[in-house]
C-alpha cells in the first residue's frame, strides 16, 4: 500500500492529481491523504510548499514599486514530489 | 471506595478528541504546556461512579513515529508516564486512516478504548461499521460517540472502566495484537528481542517487540535514548545488521516496508469491518475535474478559457481604454496647459518636458490602465475558482508528455503577470540544468507590462479581431518556449532524470467580490505606481534627447525630434528592422527604450509622435467644472458601452452598424508609420512587430534577475538568444505573410 504510492510516484512518467491517484490505487482519498502526509514525515516525499527556498522567496528587483509583496506571485497548489535526496 | 487513575485521550487532528475531552471534563480542566515545549498540555478530572479518573489531552497526531514535537510528546506520554488506558478517538467516517494510531497505540502494548466518533456522519454518507469484529481483532473495547451532541460519553466510561477492571485482573489479562509483519521480518524481530530481553535495563523502560519494531524503522529519537542505557549500543549495532540484511531482500527501505505491512494489515481489516455504499460518492469539484483536467479535453479547456480572458480583456475594456485616453490627454492635460500659460510658461521648455515628455509619456501607458484591470479582474477569477490550480496541472501534464519538466510551468503561469518573479520561482526546480532551461524559457511568456503594446497594435491593424490577435500573442510566446524547450532539453540540457508530482487540486468555489477586488487592485497598482516613477523617469530622459539637436537648424527643445540626439541614434540602428517592415527611427527607438520596461515601448511612440500634434490653445481649455462634467458624462457613456460590448465575447454586436471609434492620433501615426516602413503592408508588419515585442530581449530588471538566477553568461545567452530568435520570427511573419499575399 504505501509501497506502492512510491513506487507509482516513481515510476510515474507524468504527474498526478490526488484524485487521480486515489483512483489509480483504489484508495479511499483520506487514505491517500494520510500516506503522502506519512511518506512527507518520512522524507521521501517533498511538500513543495515547504520548500524553504520558495517560502523564502522575494523579489529583489522591486522595480514595480512593491518591495514587500510580490502580488503576481499567485499561490500555486499544494504539491508533493520524490524527495529524490533520500532515495 | 475511590479509585484514582489516569487514562490519555489520543487521536488525529480533527477526530473530534476536543469534543470527547470536554464532553468528559465539562469544566473541570486545567491548561498549561507540556514541559519544556511550547505544545498546550490539556488536562481535567470527573468523577464516574466510584472512580476519580483524570484525563490527559495528547496533541492531535497521525502515528506515534516521532516525526513532530507532537508526536514525541504523545508517544513519550505513553511510554514513560504509562497511562493506564489509553482511549483512542477515530474519525468514524475516514476509519482507515485513523486506524493506523490506533495500530501503533495497541503495539505500544497499553490497554485501549476504541472511540468511532462522529458516528452519525458515517451513517449520512452509508457507512456501517462492524464494531465487534474491530474490538476483536484490536482486541480493544470500541464505542460509537456523537461528541458534538453529546452522546456516547457513559458508553466510553463503561468501556474504560471495562478495560480497566481487565487490567486489574492481571498483565495476561490483555494481550495485545501482534501485527504479522512477514517472515524475514518477524525473525529478526525475534532475534532482537531476545537481545532486548538480555537487557534488563532496557526491558524495564521498552515494551520489547515495539522496542525491536522501533530499531528496525531506524527511530533515532529511540536510538538516542538506547544508547544511555547498559547495553543500548550493541542492540542498535545488531538492529543495524538487521535491517542491512533484510533491505537487502526486500530492496527498499525498512521503514516503508514496516509502515506498509500495518497499512496493508489495516486495510485487510477495514475490507471485512466496514461496508460502504457501491457507489463511490465523487463530489462535484471531482466530478468537474474529470473534465478540466481530462487528457483530451483539458488542453481545449485551458485555451478556450484563455481566449475568454483576452477576448473581455481586449473587446470590453475598449470603452473605458477610450475613455482615460480622453481624460489625460484632454481636461487633464488642459489644465496643466492652463497652469503653465498662468505662470507664464508657455511655449517655454519646461511647457515642452510637461506637456511631450511627462503628460505623453506618463499618460500614453496610464491609458491602459482600464485593460490591465480587466486582465486581472478575470484572472482573479480564475485563481479565486480554483480554475487557475487545474490549469497548471494541465499544462504540466503537456509539458511532461514533451521531456520538459512538469513543474516548469509554474514558473511560466507566474511569468504571464512579471517575468521577474517568475524567474525566481525557477528556484523551485531541484536540477540545475532544469532551473536554467526553465529561466531561459520564462521571458517568452508575455508579461502584463507586454500586453499594451498588443492592445494598442491590434485596435490599429486588426480592429475586428483585436481579442484573437491578443490571445495568439500569449499562445505564441508558450508554444516558442514549448520548442525550444525540447530543443535545448534533447541538446544542451539532456537529462534522463524526470521528477514527477503529485499536486492536489483545491475544490472550486465562487471567487468573492472582495478577494477579486484585492487582486485586481495590488497588480494594478503596480502598474500605476510603475508608471510613475521607471516610467515617468525614462519619460523624461528621453524628453532630453529627444530635445537636443545634434543636425538641421533647430535649438534645444526646439528641433525636429528626426534632428535630434535621440533620432540620430536610432536612424542608425532601423536599418536592422528594415527586413521585419518596421525599419523607422520611430519603431527601432520605441524597441530600444522597451528594454527599460516594456510599458515604455508606448510611452516611447506617444514621445515620438504626439510631438507632431496641434498645440493646446487656451480658448479651448474646458474649466474644472466643465472638465469635471465632461469626465462624468464620458465615464457614464463609456459604462453604457462596455455593457453593450459584453455580448461581442460571443460575437453578438449591440452596436450600430457602421459606427465605429475614430483613430486617435497616434493610432494614425503608427499607422502611417507603419504603412511607410513597409511598403503597404502595414497590417504584416504590425503583427511582425507585435511578435518581437513578444520574444526580444525582457526589460533590465527582468535581466538582473536573470543574472541572479542563472549566472552571467547564461544572462548573454538569454538576451542575444532571444533578440535573434525575435528578428527571425518577426521576419519570417513579415517576409512569409508577403510571401503568401497576406495583409
Amino acid at each position: 500500500m504505501l509501497s506502492e504510492v512510491l513506487r507509482t510516484l516513481n515510476n510515474a512518467t507524468e504527474p498526478f492529481s490526488i484524485p487521480e491517484l486515489s483512483r489509480r490505487l483504489d484508495l479511499d482519498r483520506s487514505v491517500l491523504d494520510g500516506m503522502l502526509t506519512h511518506l512527507i514525515l518520512m522524507g521521501k516525499l517533498k511538500d513543495e510548499d515547504s520548500d524553504p527556498e520558495r517560502s523564502e522567496f522575494t523579489c529583489s528587483a522591486s522595480h514595480c514599486g512593491h518591495s514587500d509583496t510580490c502580488s503576481f506571485v499567485a499561490k500555486m497548489p499544494k504539491s508533493y514530489s520524490i524527495n529524490r535526496g533520500k532515495g | 471506595m475511590n479509585i484514582n487513575f489516569e487514562i490519555a485521550l489520543a487521536g488525529n487532528p480533527n477526530a473530534g478528541k476536543s469534543s470527547i475531552f470536554n464532553m468528559l471534563t465539562g469544566s473541570h480542566q486545567h491548561v498549561g504546556n507540556w514541559p519544556g515545549k511550547t505544545v498546550e498540555r490539556k488536562s481535567g478530572s470527573l468523577k464516574y461512579k466510584d472512580n476519580e479518573i483524570i484525563i490527559v489531552d495528547l496533541p492531535g497526531t497521525y502515528s506515534l513515529t516521532a516525526y513532530s514535537p507532537e508526536e514525541m510528546i504523545a508517544r513519550d506520554h505513553l511510554l514513560y508516564d504509562k497511562p493506564e488506558v489509553v482511549v483512542n478517538v477515530m474519525d468514524s467516517a475516514n476509519l482507515e486512516r485513523n486506524l493506523y494510531l490506533a495500530v501503533q497505540i495497541i503495539e505500544l502494548g497499553i490497554p485501549s478504548v476504541m472511540v468511532l466518533n462522529m458516528s452519525d456522519l458515517a451513517s449520512a454518507k452509508g457507512i456501517r461499521i462492524d464494531k465487534e469484529l474491530i474490538a476483536k481483532e484490536l482486541n480493544s473495547f470500541v464505542v460509537t460517540t456523537i461528541a458534538r451532541e453529546q452522546k456516547g460519553g457513559e458508553d466510553l466510561l463503561e468501556a474504560v472502566l471495562a478495560q480497566k477492571s481487565k487490567l486489574s485482573q492481571g498483565m495476561k489479562a490483555y494481550e495485545p495484537i501482534k501485527i504479522d509483519y512477514g517472515h524475514e521480518i518477524e525473525v529478526e524481530i525475534s532475534e532482537l528481542s531476545r537481545l532486548i530481553m538480555n537487557s534488563p535495563a532496557i526491558k524495564k523502560v521498552f515494551p520489547v517487540r515495539w522496542l525491536a519494531i522501533k530499531l528496525l524503522e531506524s527511530d533515532v529519537d529511540i536510538q538516542n535514548k538506547l544508547r544511555l542505557l547498559a547495553g543500548g549500543k550493541e542492540i542498535i549495532f545488531s538492529a543495524e545488521g538487521s535491517k542491512i540484511k533484510l533491505e537487502a531482500i526486500f530492496e527498499e527501505d525498512l521503514d516503508v516496508i514496516i509502515a506498509d505491512r500495518r497499512y496493508t494489515w489495516i486495510h485487510d481489516l477495514v475490507k471485512r469491518a466496514v461496508f460502504r455504499p457501491k457507489e463511490k460518492f465523487i463530489s462535484l469539484s471531482d466530478r468537474i475535474d474529470q473534465l478540466t483536467t481530462h487528457r483530451i479535453f483539458g488542453i481545449p479547456i485551458f485555451l478556450a478559457a484563455m481566449w475568454f480572458v483576452f477576448k473581455l480583456t481586449a473587446d470590453v475594456s475598449a470603452p473605458y481604454l477610450d475613455w482615460v485616453d480622453g481624460v489625460i490627454h484632454g481636461p487633464i492635460a488642459g489644465w496643466l496647459y492652463a497652469i503653465l500659460y498662468g505662470l507664464g510658461l508657455e511655449g517655454s521648455w519646461f511647457e515642452s518636458l510637461i506637456l511631450d515628455g511627462v503628460v505623453a509619456g506618463v499618460g500614453g501607458v496610464l491609458v491602459f490602465v482600464p485593460v490591465l484591470m480587466f486582465l486581472y479582474v478575470a484572472l482573479a477569477i480564475l485563481e479565486d475558482s480554483g480554475y487557475m490550480a487545474r490549469a497548471a496541472f494541465v499544462m504540466d501534464r503537456l509539458m511532461h508528455a514533451l521531456g520538459l519538466h512538469g513543474k516548469s510551468f509554474l514558473p511560466m503561469l507566474v511569468g504571464f503577470g512579471c517575468t521577474v518573479p517568475a524567474l525566481y520561482a525557477t528556484r523551485t526546480l531541484e536540477n540545475p540544468k532544469d532551473r536554467i532551461l526553465t529561466g531561459l524559457l520564462v521571458p517568452f511568456m508575455s508579461c502584463g507590462a507586454r500586453l499594451p503594446v498588443y492592445i494598442l497594435f491590434a485596435a490599429i491593424f486588426f480592429p475586428h479581431n483585436s481579442g484573437m490577435v491578443v490571445f495568439s500573442m500569449y499562445l505564441l510566446g508558450i508554444v516558442t518556449a514549448i520548442v525550444l524547450g525540447i530543443i535545448l532539453k534533447n541538446t544542451l540540457f539532456k537529462s534522463k532524470e524526470q521528477s514527477t508530482f503529485v499536486m492536489e487540486l483545491p475544490p472550486y468555489r465562487v471567487p468573492t467580490l472582495r478577494s477579486i477586488w484585492f487582486h485586481t487592485w495590488e497588480r494594478t497598482s503596480a502598474f500605476v505606481k510603475k508608471a510613475w516613477t521607471i516610467i515617468m523617469a525614462t519619460s523624461i530622459l528621453l524628453w532630453f534627447l529627444m530635445a537636443i539637436p545634434v543636425q538641421g537648424i533647430g535649438s534645444f527643445a526646439k528641433t525636429d525630434v528626426s534632428d535630434s540626439a535621440f533620432g540620430v541614434i536610432n536612424k542608425a540602428v532601423a536599418p536592422v528592422f528594415a527586413p521585419l517592415g518596421f525599419g523607422s527611427w520611430e519603431a527601432s527607438s520605441a524597441l530600444f527604450t522597451g528594454f527599460v520596461a516594456k510599458e515604455v515601448v508606448i510611452s516611447t511612440m506617444t514621445q515620438v509622435y504626439s510631438v507632431l500634434e496641434e498645440p493646446l490653445e487656451i480658448e479651448q481649455i474646458p474649466t474644472i467644472s466643465e472638465g469635471l462634467k465632461e469626465i462624468g458624462v464620458s465615464f457614464w457613456a463609456a459604462s453604457i458601452d462596455t455593457v453593450k460590448s459584453l455580448p461581442l465575447i460571443v460575437g453578438i454586436n449591440l452596436f450600430e452598424e457602421g459606427v465605429e471609434d475614430d483613430p486617435t492620433s497616434l493610432m494614425s501615426s503608427i499607422r502611417v508609420g507603419f504603412e511607410e516602413s513597409s511598403q503597404g503592408h502595414a497590417a504584416l508588419a504590425g503583427l511582425a512587430f507585435m511578435v518581437f515585442v513578444l520574444i526580444y530581449t525582457p526589460c533590465m530588471a527582468a535581466v538582473a534577475a536573470e543574472r541572479h538566477e542563472l549566472g552571467m553568461n547564461w544572462t548573454w545567452v538569454s538576451i542575444f538568444g532571444q533578440l535573434g530568435i525575435a528578428w527571425m520570427m518577426a521576419f519570417a511573419v513579415f517576409q512569409g505573410g508577403k510571401l503568401l499575399g497576406l495583409g
